[in-house]
């Protein structure tokens, strides 16, 4: 998980590994390979897939027609039936909403589309920017939970958030915590020791 | 299910061009001289259709189709000893690259810069072969021995129509579709959804114009003279994008029917008097952005939805 402030450059640095902004100063590799200087279209064949804050759906078509283009995108050869069917276990609201266009769908049913939308590319690394932006409590509690089980399949999973409590809240699922902050990332370990940085708890707690 | 769909989606294809081209047979040769400019229209504006679906209003449909016009009766003087039928094939290839190249630079342009790209794109060649035309040969036009007799010109065009046509329903296979109401919509995010929308947009372009140059090279045959006044003429593009909006972007039928109803209205007003057309023209484009947003074709499409809901209606009660 990435943790940074407003205009940390969470968003350019997400952007920036998912081809979406090609880097002048560094490289990005996968799996030993460059792929700074791809366009998105190859690197979400490669498995590196975003699912950006804010408007990431459709809002004329319907769920099933997001969902689809997120298979079309992704790597070939794979049973699209399949994937389709473990989305739609892992969020049922959607199977039940197939039919209905996206821009009818509540903000959270949006984010999941949005997060399904990317999982249906069948990614290696799965990237989303401040999945929890804008949603009540109980919606954030049901979209990680659906991480969790995301992770188990063997997705990785990389988040970005703006406040440092959805981290604390879901720490067990947290892995590895970077803290960027003036476009530099200044810290990287485990979630406790984050807590007690010196930087964090000026900018979070004001201490 | 799936096949179902396919086949009836497909039937307009085919039989429209098919009985267009039956019904030719038995008009008087006035009426036939007309429906080839139907034809020719047809041909253009389901091309065209194809381009506004992702977004982009072309005026550049004289580009292609004088391009077209232009190519063929080059090959017809350069190579005197190939057959007309493989020289209004070999633009292919040649319209293709153009139109790659003319996509690659202008399809990054957003909505207004577009229009006046195409538009300017086929000003430009208007004026580099009149030039050319006046500088080297001394005269302007270009004529050509054998001209394409009538049936067959007919014929011709109602296969190419039926390759618009086709081109028109690969627009509508779902792949496609979401891709390209993706483009249209909301490119940025088409991008970001991993869509290489560029690739497609291109790939649309460049048969869709590929198609109007045929429609072009075929039209110099039938006509037999061209020049760059007649064949890359703006009123073309202007009225290619007029037809294209009177009939909508829903299914084919849309725009053949705009393409017959303007191309009978021009030759029965023309008669009377030039500018009472371009009245019509002006009044009809105002209605139909008025009272009926879909164009022939939404209009085709609502009465459809109704006739199967009645008919759904009448099943259930039986
Ligand atoms: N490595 C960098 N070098 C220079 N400028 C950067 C860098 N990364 C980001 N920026 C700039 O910082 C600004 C904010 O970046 P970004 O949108 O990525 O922040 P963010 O962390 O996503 O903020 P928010 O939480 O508000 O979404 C942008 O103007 C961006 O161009
Ligand atoms: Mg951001």
């Amino acid at each position: 998980m990435i943790i940074g402030p407003n205009g940390a450059g969470k968003t350019t640095f997400l952007k920036m590994i998912s081809g979406g902004i090609k880097p002048a100063l560094c490289k990005v590799i996968l799996d030993g390979e460059d792929v700074s200087q791809l366009p998105t279209s190859e690197v979400i064949k490669k498995g590196v897939v975003l699912v950006p804050s804010g408007k990431a759906n459709f809002p004329e078509l319907t769920v099933e027609e997001n969902l689809r283009l997120g298979l079309y995108v992704g790597k070939k050869g794979v049973s699209r039936k399949e994937i389709l069917s473990e989305i739609y276990d892992l969020f049922p609201v959607l199977k039940e909403r197939r039919t209905q266009v996206a821009g009818t769908l509540s903000g959270g049913e949006q984010k999941m589309l949005a997060i399904a939308r990317g999982l249906a590319a069948t990614p290696k690394i799965l990237l989303l920017d401040e999945p929890s932006f804008g949603l009540a409590p109980k919606v954030v509690e049901s979209i990680y939970n659906s991480f969790r089980k995301i992770k188990e399949t063997g997705t990785s999973i990389i988040i970005s958030e703006q406040g440092i409590s959805t981290a604390l809240d879901f720490r067990e699922i947290i892995d590895q915590v970077y803290f960027i902050i003036n476009h530099e990332f200044t810290f990287r370990g485990k979630i406790d020791e984050l807590e007690s940085m010196e930087d964090v708890r000026r900018v979070y707690f004001g201490v | 299910m799936a096949s179902k769909i396919l086949n009836q989606a497909l039937i307009p294809v085919f039989l429209v061009p098919t009985i267009v081209f039956l019904a030719s047979l038995v008009m008087s040769p006035s009426y036939q001289r007309i429906t080839v400019l139907f034809l020719i229209y047809a041909g253009l504006s389901l091309s065209w259709i194809v381009i506004f679906k992702m977004g982009y209003v072309s005026l550049g449909s004289a580009a292609f189709y004088g391009a077209g016009a232009y190519i063929f009766v080059y090959l017809t003087k350069w190579y005197p000893s190939l057959p007309y039928s493989l020289d209004v094939l070999l633009p292919i290839p040649i319209i293709a690259f153009i139109a790659i190249v003319v996509g690659y630079a202008t399809m990054r342009l957003a909505g207004i810069f577009f229009i006046f790209a195409t538009f300017a794109s086929a000003e430009a060649l208007r004026q580099i072969f009149l030039y050319s035309e006046i500088n080297y040969t001394g005269f302007v036009g270009k004529v050509i021995t054998k001209p394409l007799p009538t049936i067959e010109t007919l014929g011709l065009l109602c296969i190419l129509l039926m390759f618009a046509g086709l081109l028109f329903y690969t627009t509508t296979i779902p792949k496609f579709r979401i891709v390209i109401d993706y483009i249209r919509e909301d490119e940025e995010l088409a991008k970001v959804a991993g869509v290489n929308t560029l690739k497609y947009k291109i790939a649309f372009f460049t048969i869709a114009s590929v198609i109007q140059g045929l429609v072009g090279s075929i039209a110099a045959w039938y006509l037999a003279y061209i020049d760059p006044d007649l064949v890359f003429n703006p009123m073309i593009s202007i009225q290619v994008l007029v037809i294209g909006l009177l009939g909508g972007s829903g299914n084919i039928l849309g725009s053949i029917i705009a393409s017959g109803l303007l191309v009978y209205l021009s030759e029965q007003l023309i008669r009377i008097a030039s500018q009472l057309y371009l009245i019509v023209l002006g009044i009809s484009v105002i209605l139909v952005a008025k009272f009926m947003k879909g164009g022939f074709s939404g209009f085709i499409d609502k009465v459809w939805e109704v006739w199967e809901l009645r008919n759904r209606k009448t099943e259930g009660g039986r």
